[in-house]
């Protein structure tokens, strides 16, 4: 049949040819689509029906309502939410931006001596729970923390600073995702062919003058994309805005949804509904910009193959700057953390460091951890949530990246399907979850599974990108020999797929373990008595006051985390996984 | 003008074994003269060019340029790449995306920390230098439109803008196609000579190097094998590599009758009979010496029937390609390779003479 009368038929009879396309689509494939509808489709349709809806003090819905909206932009409250979230999220995308780059650029393009260590300290950075991160931030700049007594000490006390405060926000988020910004900076330098460098150098242009003129200027496309992440992750950040921002009186729209689940009184569902739609929306718009802007991001990344190769510019007498730039950086953004954190953990309270803490050394905190079950039981419900997690997302997702890329029919669907719960913020998702899983007539809420459907809908994506990136490296002609072998489709999955794909899906199954555990907003409306958390345990802990048993925790968490980290290093490493 | 003296640069890969690099290069090069380097991959004629550049730092060695040390390992003297008074053109070209062509030419007379020029005196340099490369109609257009030949005459614009004192050409005419690549190669001649500019331009193709050179240095696995002008390097090379590497030729084996004198005559006696051979260098009697001969230079004309160096051959296999046909014939044990003209009609089977012109078969002593 021509082409021509192929439409024909198609406009002809609309609901035949659906039919007919329905039936074309493998089994597998609608198989995959309603698995992920299951994981995603709930939570998207019980937030804007909760949002639409009065809701009652026993957690039912009334009746249909837009109050909810309308009152969400007659109140004086959103507004200057809204504005403290885009000033708190471009002040943050700076921050990281600034160092980030700088550390890339020196790791990358210059000679300065220990460079390669900034990698390392990355990872570790990587298996720092951001809750922590915040947490020892808030031990170093806050009111008794050393440098708020050095301040006092010398210059007085009414030069103290207030780090609950939006710049105090901006910089510890800010310093929070200079791992990121560094680790994807770097990745964009390493495809920029470095003669373009050299050739600046050949004109005469100085180490500096060739970094602004060529590299930086070259890079703005991916650097703008960048600022956009960095934006939106900060745009749908909990862990700073409940910490600081909150002991602060600075809200943003994050902490506005929490609280209206989770305030004074009785939770204000239908409120956080109105409130997560909206987060959802401006999101959306956010992520559809970053897809725009990012297409761009390649638009000077040059040819790969013939001459090309990465040089270390001789920063002569300079390359000691650049290792005091990478030094300091270091040290912000994870020497001083786990310092102070480790500090605290052997005192037996938290009074900042002067001249008395050092006579009060203490193991008590390491001891309490050790004999309390409940921090064993974190440990544990933690470890398996995140292993759930990642072994629920890493075969869902390989099969459909695998049908998505060899283009079987139907199977964009699981591609758009699979990458959807990106536009969620965690704490929109945990709302949205917190609704469906109270709705549901099994006793679901507050179970470790609960946190484990969850995590397994919000972590799809991320899993999605390894599998994806997988699959496109193994050549099509692999499977066909196979299939010209007489193998079936599904033998040939896993007699060559798999195998092949296997240094992709453990890279990805570590990326989204690690990413799960260290999760604090989405598990923290759905955990209850019996599925403690290690993250939510310490948020709680801090919120009580505990710092130096939190700090305790937090210490051993770490240490387990890195080993995680550095396993996921070495796999990307020595497989080549981007 | 340029002098490299002893030049070490070793590379090793990351689990510690020798890979490629430059080892005790030395040569000079004259003021205006254009300088090939010449080798296979890896030969470490890239290393030795950016080690002039600066875009390497070498293990030992002196770079002098007029004179002034650029690199003493020694003295631990290295200026920086940015304040070598030198032009290079890359082979990917490098030219900067987010500039326009005039911008991209401007840029080494911008970033100029000396006596910068002033505005209408960049004007003037780069109106200049865009138009002997054929792109000053195209001052305004985004780098990015152009076709890879004019980013290749860009990236020379750009090298020469500020009239440096060297000018270092990495392979530039690698990623051009065939028949660009002539068109540019007679290109960058022209404009070499008339700039007056000297120039050490690295290649590995031979061709190329024998078109556009006025010297040449044969290197191969970090080693300078020969220096000299492209008639010297193809007629008497010096090394079984040069003769290999430069164009086809026929090698044979054998050992000196008596000995032979610099720049002289001897006779080799090999598998298919005593051979006058050319000797570059005094060898003595019964030296083991290897000898060359082109192809073209052989000859399976009747008449030389009688004359020295001539052998009886039997053809073994023809191929006609035109231009030339070419023969191996058997000699002996030996296979031996002739490219003769179209007009000369020989089949497989037939018996024929093989003379090989003792001025052009050159004996090897290594």
């Amino acid at each position: 049949m021509s082409v021509e009368a192929q439409r024909a038929v198609a406009f002809s009879s609309p609901r035949r040819s659906l039919f007919a396309g329905l039936r074309r689509i493998p089994i597998g494939v609608l198989l995959l689509a309603f698995i992920l509808c299951v994981l995603i489709v709930p939570p998207a349709f019980f937030l804007i029906k909760v949002s639409f809806h009065v809701s009652n003090p026993d957690g039912t819905l009334g009746d249909l309502t837009f109050r909810h909206y309308t009152s969400l932009f007659t109140e004086r409250f959103f507004l200057p939410s809204l504005i403290n979230t885009i000033v708190y999220s471009l002040g943050t995308a700076v921050v990281a931006l600034v160092f980030g780059i700088s550390q890339a650029l020196i790791v990358e393009r210059t000679n300065a001596p220990g460079r390669e260590w900034v990698f390392l300290g990355a990872i570790i950075a990587l298996g720092i729970p951001n809750v922590l991160h915040v947490v020892s931030w808030l031990l170093l700049l806050g009111r008794a923390g050393p440098l708020n007594s050095a301040l006092a000490a010398t210059l007085g006390p009414e030069y103290t600073i207030n780090v609950y405060s939006l710049w105090g926000m901006i910089v510890i988020e800010g310093m929070n995702f200079v791992p990121l910004v560094f680790l994807l900076m770097s990745a964009v330098l390493k495809s920029q062919d470095a003669s373009f460098e050299e050739a600046s150098m050949m004109s005469g242009g100085r180490p500096l003058r060739t970094f602004w003129s060529i590299s930086i200027r070259m890079g703005m496309p991916g650097i703008l994309a960048l600022l956009l992440l960095v934006f939106i992750r900060a745009f749908e950040s909990f862990e700073v805005p409940a910490l600081v921002g909150l002991a602060g009186n600075i809200n943003v729209l994050t902490t506005n949804i929490y609280q209206s689940s989770r305030g004074q009184g009785f939770p204000r569902y239908g409120e956080a509904g109105a409130y997560s739609v909206c987060l959802l929306i401006i999101v959306c718009g956010l992520i559809y910009l970053y897809n725009k802007l990012s297409k761009n991001a390649h638009k000077y990344q040059s040819i790969t193959g013939k001459g090309y190769r990465p040089r270390v510019i001789d920063l002569g007498a300079m390359k000691w700057v650049g290792t005091t730039v990478l030094a300091v950086t270091f040290l912000l953004v994870t020497g001083l953390p786990i310092i102070i954190l480790t500090f605290a953990s052997l005192q037996p309270f938290y009074e900042g460091i002067s001249a008395g803490s050092f006579s009060r050394w203490t193991l008590e905190n390491y001891a309490l951890l050790r004999d309390a079950t409940s921090f064993h039981d974190a440990i544990g419900n933690t470890l398996l949530m995140g292993a759930a997690t990642a072994s629920a997302v890493v075969p869902l997702t390989a099969l459909c990246a695998w049908m998505a890329a060899r283009r079987a029919p139907g199977a964009w669907i699981l591609d758009q399907l699979a990458t959807a719960p990106l536009v969620f913020p965690a704490i929109v998702m945990s709302v949205a979850f917190l609704y469906v899983f109270v709705s549901l007539p099994i006793a679901l809420y507050g179970t470790l599974l609960s946190v484990i459907i969850a995590s397994t809908s919000r972590y799809l994506p991320y899993g999605m990108r390894y599998a994806y990136a997988g699959v496109l490296q193994i050549h099509r002609e692999l499977e066909d020999a196979s299939a010209s072998s007489g193998a079936a489709q599904l033998t040939t999955f896993f007699r060559i797929v798999v195998p092949l794909l296997a240094p992709a899906l453990i890279g990805g199954w570590l990326f989204v373990f690690l990413l799960s555990v260290q999760a604090v907003s989405l598990p923290l409306l759905l955990v209850g008595p019996g599925s403690e958390i290690v993250a939510v345990t310490l948020f709680d802990l801090w919120q009580n006051g505990q710092v130096t048993e939190l700090a305790a925790m937090g210490v051993v968490w770490i240490a387990l985390m890195t080993v995680v980290s550095s396993i996921f290093y070495y796999v990307t490493r020595r497989f080549q996984i981007s | 003008m340029l002098s490299v003296r002893n030049l070490f640069k070793a590379y090793e890969t990351r689990s510690g074994e020798p890979a490629g690099g430059a080892f005790d290069v030395s040569f000079d090069v004259a003021r205006g003269e254009l300088f090939t380097l010449l080798g296979p991959s890896g030969c470490g004629k890239t290393t030795t060019l950016r080690s002039i550049a600066g875009l390497e730092t070498p293990g030992s060695g002196v770079i002098q340029l007029d004179g002034a040390p650029l690199f003493d390992g020694a003295s631990k003297v290295s200026v920086p790449m940015y304040e070598r008074d030198i032009g290079m053109v890359f082979q990917s070209y490098a030219i900067w995306p987010h500039m326009s062509v005039f911008e991209n030419a401007a840029y080494p007379l911008r970033v100029q920390r000396r006596n910068r020029p002033s505005r209408e005196e960049v004007e003037k340099r780069i109106v200049r230098v865009l138009e002997m490369v054929g792109l000053s109609k195209y001052r305004g257009r985004s780098a990015t439109q152009l076709s890879g030949g004019q980013q290749q005459r860009l990236a020379l614009a750009r090298a020469l803008a500020r009239e440096p004192k060297l000018l270092l050409l990495d392979e530039p005419l690698s990623n051009l196609d065939a028949q660009l690549r002539e068109q540019m190669r007679a290109e960058l001649k022209r404009i070499q000579s008339e700039w007056g500019v000297t120039t050490v331009y690295v290649t590995h193709d031979q061709a190329e190097a024998m078109a556009i050179s006025d010297r040449i240095a044969v290197l191969n696995q970090g080693r300078l094998m020969q220096v000299g002008s492209a008639t010297d390097i193809y007629e008497r090379p010096t090394s079984e590599f040069v003769a290999g590497f430069i164009g086809r030729t026929n090698l044979f084996t054998g050992r000196l009758a008596e000995a032979s004198v610099d720049g002289g005559y001897g006779i080799v006696e090999s598998a298919i009979g005593p051979v006058r051979c050319w000797f570059h260098l005094a060898a003595p009697s019964g030296a083991a010496v290897k000898f060359v001969t082109r192809p073209e230079n052989v000859e399976c004309a009747r008449m030389s029937v009688g004359h020295e160096n001539t052998f009886e051959g039997r053809v073994v296999s023809r191929v006609y390609l035109g231009d030339i046909a070419e023969y191996a014939i058997r000699v002996g044990e030996m296979d031996v390779l002739v490219r003769a003209h179209p007009s000369v009609s020989l089949s497989p089977g037939d018996a024929t003479p093989v003379y090989f012109p003792a001025d052009r078969t050159v004996a090897i002593c290594e």
